[in-house]
């Protein structure tokens, strides 16, 4: 029953590890092109498409650009957010701290950063009706509102579930 | 918390060993550690009841309460 424990731990810290090398992986890729897709709208040079749409940037006002450029760097630092929880969370269960408050932590960080994806989805059909497109219509996405409450939720509950164990293991 | 356990005390009167208290009581070292560092969240009526027969003492020898000076008044 030990070793066939150990050999599940052995399975979890080893998947976790190779999901937080792609997690490291995305961290940088998304910084990159977040950091181009930022001086592309905001210089003009670029297209944005939303909802199957697209929109040049190069007709559009400096405010508007650099407006639109700072939602875009926003959905950006989201995007890093999610990313840098997941790898964080990802490395706490490589080292097999799979039922810590720490990984409680980096799970609740990672439904926070998924309500904020939602946040922006709003911000971004807001900018866009303001600014780019006003005549059009957007459709909203608010799945990632739904996803964060739930991953939210599950947080809470692992936490009060540490609790219990801890309760549990400091009985002697 | 106001619970004071004074294991270290007992531990030192029979000139006991924490290891092998924790052998004769049938408990591990590690959550003898726990219990005499005073980080114990509870314990067991059985863990308390060998603890005193081994140290042939009682609970009161183990535990005692000491009220928190701020909650005097």
């Amino acid at each position: 029953m030990q070793t066939e424990n150990q050999a599940k731990l052995q399975k979890i810290k080893k998947v976790s590890s190779i999901l937080r090398v792609i997690c490291k992986g995305l961290l940088a890729l998304f910084t990159l092109i977040g950091l181009g897709c930022v001086v592309c709208v905001a210089s003009g040079t670029g297209s944005i498409n939303y909802d199957s749409m697209n929109f040049s940037t190069a007709e559009l006002t400096l405010g508007t650009r650099l407006m639109l450029g700072a939602v875009t760097a926003l959905t950006f630092g989201v995007l890093l957010k999610c990313c840098y929880h997941l790898h964080q969370l990802f490395g706490n269960y490589s080292r097999g701290e799979i039922f810590t408050r720490e990984s409680v932590g980096q799970l609740r960080n990672f439904g926070i950063a998924s309500l904020l994806w939602g946040v922006m989805s709003f911000l971004w059909i807001l900018s866009l009706a303001l600014t780019a497109q006003p005549m059009k219509s957007f459709q909203a996405h608010f799945d990632a509102f739904g996803i964060g409450a739930i991953i939210i939720v599950i947080a809470w509950f692992m936490d009060m579930a540490v609790d219990l164990r801890e309760e549990n293991e400091l009985t002697i | 918390m106001p619970i004071i356990v004074n294991v270290d005390v007992m531990l030192a009167r029979r000139k006991m060993r924490l290891n092998s208290l924790a052998e004769l009581v049938g408990i591990t070292p590690q959550n003898l550690s726990v219990l005499k560092a005073g980080r114990a969240r509870a314990i067991r009526f059985s863990t308390l009841d060998r603890l005193c027969e081994v140290l042939d003492c009682q609970p009161s020898d183990l535990l005692s309460f000491e009220r928190n000076s701020d909650s005097t008044g």
